[in-house]
């Protein structure tokens, strides 16, 4: 892959799709999302109850281009988190191929008022690379990516 | 506004209009309305994007169109080339061993954004913060070149 997240999902998107490198981005997708929760669970403690029960099956354009069956589409986590059976965030992995992302998680905050937030969390690092790097976005502010900090996370929570 | 219009520019306009955008985004997941309108506001972002998107590489285009007209020493050669295909106007304004991968960039920008002009991949998702930077970049590469050009005296006459 190129050294750049924008020049390497452009070579991407014009490349014919090879259904194992699909295949690979999807499995490393699977494990960059859940290794995320992970990070999530841990820093906000035990304080919260955890849900990972609901699953998500990516069906992008590329998983069909290559003609994946959804049996062989590793499925994703969504992530419930729950407080006093309140629930307070609910984690949804959104799109895997984007122009400049490798990969966008949404994250839909439920305040204690009733009113729902959301934010997205893009991932900056370049396609298998093995290093995530989460940025967290408002959607009204796009162009505003600091790096996500999970420990941070509970401030949204309140 | 007058006079050209900058990446710059660009990427102000982008963060109002997507504000907006979002904000009603935001409000309807505020309010817990209909998934359909949020999926109809999400589409009404991604076509924002995708637009941008096109504006955005028209910047290096332009920027690349005045660094071929430069290199040319004949108004003969100059008109042809205002009229010659995309990828002969980047050979002529970035040539040699030198700017092959800056060249291979460039195109595969050139590809995306013909397809988003004619109607096409307007459903991809863009990081368009990303794609701001990465333009920045490119555009002060071939800037550099083009002040090169001019200090090497190569200003057609």
């Amino acid at each position: 892959m190129d050294g750049n997240i924008v020049d390497a999902t452009i070579a991407e998107a014009r490349e014919k799709p090879d259904k194992d490198h699909v295949l690979a981005r999807l499995q490393d997708w699977q494990n960059r999302v859940h290794a995320l929760y992970d990070t999530v669970q841990k820093a906000l403690g035990p304080k919260y109850v955890y849900d990972r029960t609901g699953k998500n099956e990516p069906r992008e354009e590329m998983v069909q281009r290559v003609g994946l069956e959804p049996g062989e589409v590793p499925k994703l986590d969504v992530l419930k988190i729950t407080q006093n059976d309140r629930q307070l965030a609910l984690f949804t992995p959104r799109s895997l191929w984007m122009i400049g992302a490798n990969g966008q998680v949404d994250i839909l905050v439920t305040a204690k008022s009733g009113g729902r937030r959301l934010y997205n969390l893009i991932d900056r690092s370049l396609p298998l690379s093995k290093n995530p790097d989460w940025r967290i976005v408002r959607p009204a502010d796009r162009l505003h990516q600091p790096p996500f900090r999970p420990d941070t996370l509970a401030d949204l929570l309140i | 506004m007058t006079g050209r219009v900058t990446l710059r520019d660009l990427e102000g306009t982008y963060k109002r209009v997507t504000s907006r955008i979002y904000r009603l985004l935001e409000d309807g997941y505020d309010f817990a309305v209909e998934e359909q309108i949020i999926a109809i506001l999400d589409m009404d972002a991604r076509i924002v994007d995708a637009a941008f998107f096109v504006l955005i590489f028209g910047q290096i285009e332009n920027r690349l169109n005045e660094l071929a007209l430069r290199r040319l020493r004949t108004e003969r050669e100059r008109n042809a080339i205002r009229e010659a295909r995309f990828q002969r106007r980047l050979e002529t304004a970035l040539p040699g061993a030198d700017n092959k991968d800056l060249r291979k960039t460039i195109s595969g920008w050139y590809d995306l954004r013909s397809d988003a002009a004619h109607g096409e991949r307007l459903h991809e998702r863009y990081n368009v913060a990303a794609v701001f930077e990465r333009a920045f970049e490119l555009d002060a590469l071939v800037s550099a070149q083009f002040n090169r050009s001019e200090s090497q005296g190569e200003e057609s006459q």
